[in-house]
């Protein structure tokens, strides 16, 4: 057995105030709600953009016009002792983590990039969150505040840059998913972490069925789990806190010890889907992401499957969050996948691009009521449709 | 329980801690004022000279929580405490909790009336924040006690006040709003927790712009379209905002200029 691997020292940093980024970044807010405010006023839809690593995830925004956040970038305000970060949306995520990596801290729930130059901007915008999200909580949950710029091309700001904040209505949060439909995030205020001092990844062989189960159980223990995934007979945890509860953990758990190299590559490319489950798969399949409730019996599981999709081969399925996240490739049409999904109370959202029709949307579709509201907060907050019109769902 | 005989010490303090990489499960500091109403009332052992204390609980696996026991003790003593106590026991741990728990009704004990405010603000801004308070008291002739959740920087100072005399409450009511304004041009918030109702619904005037009170209202109306619940509650109306703004003209900079006013 290898030696739980101290990720990092424990280091006090400086108590002053952290300005990283404020020589090498760039204000273009002014520009960009000029942009906005130009094409409000000749109802011209914008579509946004950053690096364009996720524009797979949602539908085609028909507008000739590009609102381009990249000219907007650089961390405005680090207080790692505060333990917050100012970053504007066009900074690349990755220069992000790495400032804050500098200061033994990290974005938890360890977002996924897409792509080599995603932004800040365009992860919040999608809102998704990599392996440690059950553990953690989401991106969502560590907004503290926005700055957007309005349809109307009005510079707003919500929340604020404090731990606790509950003053007005907590548009952050709308924001965060949204995908510029309700606004153009131009900053946001995320809530940091020290990183773990130390983390040990674990290997186990064991069924499905089986790993629920134990998982269930682990999860009422003490035992530091801060990611769990199954795929083909395999289930990969990853255990991270003190040194001595890591330790404890491994010697409970006992299966094979990943080496550190080794686990942070297997975590890395599960989040960005580089695993060869996600290079190698056959390309006439399309990728689902279902969203499901992370105590889920296994035999409820089988039973929906057997009913909507009839048979899936275990090869096309990986289990990420516990469970609560699985991956599955089929080519069974998008109402079976999402029945599916429905059945078990979760939803599913497509990865593939060009599988959904043009009028539908790779996102679960809206039961009648939660679309009624969409409308209404669209029309509230971009009555034009400038922003990002078309992006979630057709005519939203 | 660390003691300090300086505020701007154990606000460091609190820095110092999370700054090795520590996430105390509760975190809390106390004044002077606090402190000594806390005793008076439940005698848990808290010192009563000083200025102000900090209580620091640590959870977890018990290996990790010793070692980090051994690391706050350390950064307190480096950070100037007078006095380090380590509860020996859970009756004690209950004790050192129970001062703290009990400090709004033992404040209560000690004035007819109190008025909680619920500001929240950056935690280097503590000593800025606190004099400012101070000042408030001062001026007012109304005492504050501090109770400060210092972990996630939410300041719950209590104004004690006699709602018998005439003027008083409307003078609390003003201290408090005064403070509240301080936690936002310190980078902070009128409410951590508590939440607006009608009451602190002027001070959002102060957090906010017209423009982003406005997007309030339109989310409301979203969700509310006829205005059926709880209409004027918790989002000021623009008038409002320039009618307070109105009676508080700060440099003589005009809060909400582009709002019409008679």
């Amino acid at each position: 057995m290898s030696e739980p691997s101290p990720v990092s020292q424990r280091q006090v940093p400086a108590h002053a105030e952290y300005a990283h980024g404020n020589q090498s970044g760039h204000d273009a807010s002014e520009a960009l709600g000029e942009q906005v405010r130009a094409a409000h006023a000749a109802q011209r839809p914008l579509r946004i953009t950053g690096s364009g690593s996720k524009a797979f995830l949602g539908r085609t925004v028909e507008a000739d016009e590009v609102l381009d956040m990249r000219a907007h970038h650089g961390i405005t305000h680090y207080d790692p002792v505060e333990l917050m970060v100012s970053v504007r949306a066009g900074t690349p995520l990755a220069e992000l983590e790495a400032v804050l990596a500098e200061q033994h801290q990290h974005l938890s729930c360890e977002p996924p990039h897409f792509g080599a130059n995603a932004t800040v901007g365009g992860t919040l915008a999608c809102g998704l969150s990599g392996p440690r999200r059950p553990w953690s909580g989401s991106l969502r949950d560590l907004v503290l505040g926005t700055r957007i710029i309005s349809a109307e091309g009005k510079a707003l700001r919500f929340g604020g840059e404090v731990m606790k904040n509950v003053a007005g209505y907590d548009l952050s949060r709308l924001m965060t998913g949204a995908q510029g439909t309700l606004g153009a995030i131009s900053e946001v205020s995320l809530k940091v972490m020290p990183r773990p001092a130390a983390s040990q990844s674990l290997r186990l062989e064991l069924s499905l069925d089986e790993t629920l189960t134990r998982l269930t159980a682990w999860g009422r223990t003490p035992l530091p789990i801060s990611a769990a995934s199954w795929q083909a007979g395999t289930l990969s945890l990853r255990l991270e806190g003190g040194m001595r509860s890591v330790e404890a953990g491994v010697t409970m758990l006992g299966g094979e010890s990943l080496h550190a190299i080794e686990a942070a590559r297997y975590w890395s490319d599960l989040r960005e889907h580089q695993l060869p489950f996600f290079t190698t798969h056959a390309s006439h399949e399309a990728l689902w992401r279902l969203s499901l409730p992370l105590v889920l019996n296994h035999g409820d599981w089988q039973a929906a499957v057997s009913e909507t999709l009839g048979h899936i081969d275990e090869a096309d399925l990986l289990c990420d969050w516990a469970g609560a996240q699985r991956w599955l490739y089929s080519d069974a049409p998008a109402e079976r996948v999402r029945q599916l999904a429905h059945r078990l109370g979760g939803h599913a959202v497509c990865y593939t691009p060009g599988v959904v029709s043009e009028q539908d949307s790779p996102l679960m579709p809206l039961n009648t009521i939660n679309a009624r509201y969409h409308v209404q907060l669209k029309q509230q907050l971009d009555p034009l449709g400038i922003l990002n019109s078309g992006r979630l769902y057709a005519g939203l | 329980m660390a003691s300090f005989d300086d505020i701007d010490k154990a606000g460091r303090a609190v820095g110092d801690i999370i700054a090795c990489g520590i996430i105390p499960g509760g975190l809390e500091m106390m004044d002077n004022l606090a402190i000594r109403a806390a005793e008076d009332f439940i005698h848990a052992g808290y010192p009563i000279e000083a200025t102000a204390i900090l209580l620091c609980e640590l959870d977890g696996a018990e290996g990790d929580v010793s070692d980090d026991c051994a690391r706050v003790r350390e950064v307190l003593e480096l950070a100037g405490a007078t006095e380090i106590r380590l509860a020996r026991d859970e009756q004690e741990r209950a004790r050192f909790w129970a001062g703290r728990k009990n400090a709004f009704p033992a404040v209560g004990r000690m004035s007819p009336d109190y008025y909680c405010m619920d500001g929240t603000i950056p935690r280097r801004e503590l000593p800025t924040v606190l004099t400012g308070i101070a000042e408030l008291s001062r001026q007012s002739g109304l005492a504050v006690a501090n109770v400060f959740h210092a972990g996630d920087g939410n300041m719950h100072p209590l104004i004690l006040f006699d709602a018998n005399r005439p003027g008083e409450l409307e003078l609390a009511e003003d201290v408090g709003g005064k403070i509240l304004e301080l936690c936002v041009a310190a980078g902070g918030s009128i409410t951590g927790e508590h939440g607006v109702g009608r009451e602190k619904i002027n001070q959002m005037c102060a957090q906010f712009t017209s423009d982003e009170i406005t997007v309030f209202h339109a989310v409301k109306a979203a969700f509310d379209p006829t205005g059926l619940l709880n209409p004027g509650k918790n989002i000021p109306t623009l008038a409002r905002c320039a009618e307070f703004g109105a009676m508080h003209v700060h440099h003589n900079q005009l809060p909400h200029p582009e709002l019409p006013r008679f």
